[in-house]
């Protein structure tokens, strides 16, 4: 459980969060989306107690974050986008690292580890970011953390990696655990990341199931421009519009998304709007 | 409950597995620095005997060599071991590395105190007498003299174990407080500090004890005469308060004062402040 109650956060002088509310539940991979400079890596170090909030407060599994307490941190990992990893070999690394979180998976991570495809002899300095990043992935998923944190994971990472990445994802995520993504690359987490959370301006101003974006949001094809406010969101693609409007009631339509994150910040206030009376 | 959070302060199978990283971490660069010394100590050693021999018998060989040579090692490398033990705290990537890693506060800041104050003395101390007892041989092979073999267990090098590991806690300290050249501004700090507690200590003395000084044997700039004074030395300044007067009871209390700083409170305060620092620290 990720707590975040009424918490402000600044570097010196520009303010990024104020008031800031979240909740995270067990059992979810959330993704986190949000323009360059939103703070989505510094919430996700504020999480990690990496941060210090200026007021408010974060609390991760019943923990103050910034205080960094032992127990907590044997439960968070936190894949961060800099890549940086010892100079050691892949062996000696997880020999030093892995028995410092209880539950660590030796028979996963050897599985990862194949799947990946990487080399186990090979310093990890001197291996590419590709598979220093997979190497990263593969030891985040393997310590079976009840909050895994990942920021930017699929940047870097070739095809084949990327679909592996993908299904290694699906396949590990336990109920106890809340894996939050955050990510521009929104196309490679497509069904995957589910609930979404859109971080702007230094709010949450977005924080839905996919199914409920679907139900509230509807999505349709047109072969000419909508006139303008008509509806909530039209960009030209290829053969027409892609257009987003407010559910009517009728059926669900699928919502990428690139589509969705689009809508959600071109109109802050009218999707909070429809999203407000959801449970009415 | 309390066994829980005792744990969460210190587990020893967290602490070890620190030590085992710390160790195996810098094992490359530990291996060729102890390679460079240990060359710089046979070089040095044959060299000097060298200049011994050329001079015919017009120098004799220095007994403390390896005692200085020593000396310099654990001092100088050890404050720069320690001033760069927390470097990758401050980085980015590693300090996000470093600063996630399950373990506490406490015990991140232990493994690197053990690492850089008893773990480099006692290295050093083994490299030198190592090193020392092959370059003996080397030099008496050639030579046919030598320096005397480095004795590690002397009381003057147990006595200079201690002061490192009471001085090298401000350069640890140091590591946490500065992010770049922490090495040169911990110097830089302790060398400001000095000339600060000097002023302030004769500045002191100059107007608490003035009356108990006896002019004729030491004057601030210069005495009755008007001859500049040089001779700062315990013995010349303890002479010119006189036995038994305030001046002389005042500069022995100043002694004992200053002794139980050094080695009862200096090195517990920057432990302290470094641990309290490192919890601190943002990345």
């Amino acid at each position: 459980m990720i707590e975040i109650k009424d918490l402000s956060f600044s570097y010196r002088r520009e303010k990024l969060f104020s008031k800031l509310d979240l909740s995270l539940e067990p059992g979810n991979i959330y993704g986190l989306l949000g323009k360059n400079g939103a703070g989505k890596t510094t919430l996700l170090k504020l999480i990690c107690g990496l941060r210090f909030p200026k007021t408010g407060e974060c609390r991760v599994l019943g923990f103050t974050a910034a205080e960094r307490p032992a127990h907590l941190m044997e439960e968070i990992c936190f894949i961060s986008e800099d890549l940086y990893v010892p100079p050691i070999v892949p062996s000696l690394f997880e020999r030093i690292y892995a028995p410092l979180y209880p539950r660590f998976n030796h028979a996963a991570f050897q599985e990862y580890v194949r799947e990946f495809e990487l080399d186990y002899a090979k310093k990890l300095t001197e291996q590419s970011a590709g598979q220093r990043k997979k190497f990263l992935l593969a030891f985040g998923l393997a310590s079976t953390c009840r909050i895994l944190l990942m920021d930017e994971p699929t940047n870097g990472l070739d095809i084949p990696s990327k679909t592996q990445f993908r299904k290694l994802l699906a396949r590990s995520g336990a109920d106890d655990q809340i894996i939050l993504i955050s990510t521009h690359q929104v196309r490679d987490m497509e069904n995957l990341i589910d609930p979404i959370i859109i971080l702007d301006q230094g709010q949450i101003i977005f924080q839905e199931p996919m199914q409920e974006a679907s139900r509230r949001l509807s999505v349709s094809m047109e072969r000419e421009a909508p006139p303008e406010g008509s509806v909530l969101y039209a960009d030209k693609t290829l053969g027409g519009y892609v257009v987003v409007r407010e559910s009517g009631g009728g059926e669900e339509t699928n919502i990428d998304l690139e589509t969705l994150f689009n809508t959600v910040i071109g109109n802050r206030e009218k999707v909070g709007r429809i999203f407000k009376g959801k449970g009415a | 409950m309390e066994a829980r959070m005792k744990k969460g302060f210190f587990s020893p199978k967290r602490f070890s597995q620190l030590l085992l990283r710390d160790f195996t971490s810098g094992y490359r660069a530990t291996l060729i620095s102890m390679a460079a010394i240990a060359g710089g100590v046979l070089l040095i050693a044959v060299l000097t005997a060298l200049g011994i021999a050329l001079s015919g018998g017009g120098q004799t060989p220095d007994a403390e060599l390896y005692f200085g040579l020593f000396t310099n090692v654990m001092f100088f490398g050890g404050f720069i071991v320690s001033s760069l033990a927390f470097k990758e705290a401050h980085q980015g990537g590693s300090g996000i590395f470093y600063m996630t890693i399950p373990s506490s506060t406490f015990e991140k800041f232990a493994s690197k105190l053990l690492v850089t104050s008893l773990g480099f003395a006692v290295g050093t101390l083994v490299l030198i007498t190592a090193t020392s007892a092959v370059s003996e041989g080397v030099v008496r092979l050639i030579f046919g003299f030598g320096f005397g073999f480095f004795n590690p267990f002397s009381r003057t090098v147990l006595e200079l174990v201690g002061i490192y590991l009471i001085m090298q806690s401000v350069f640890l300290m140091g590591s946490l407080w500065f992010k770049k050249l922490a090495f040169v501004k911990t110097a830089l700090w302790i060398a400001i500090f000095g000339v600060v507690t000097l002023i302030v200590a004769a500045a002191a003395v100059r107007i608490l004890m003035a009356d108990s000084i006896t002019w004729d044997g030491i004057h601030f700039g210069g005495n009755a005469s008007g001859e500049v004074f040089y001779n700062w030395s315990e013995e010349t300044v303890m002479k010119s308060f006189g036995p038994g007067t305030r001046g002389a009871q005042g500069l022995e209390a100043f002694k004992i004062a200053g002794k139980i700083l050094f080695i009862g409170v200096l090195a517990p305060v920057c432990w302290l402040a470094s641990y309290f620092r490192l919890g601190e620290i943002e990345v």
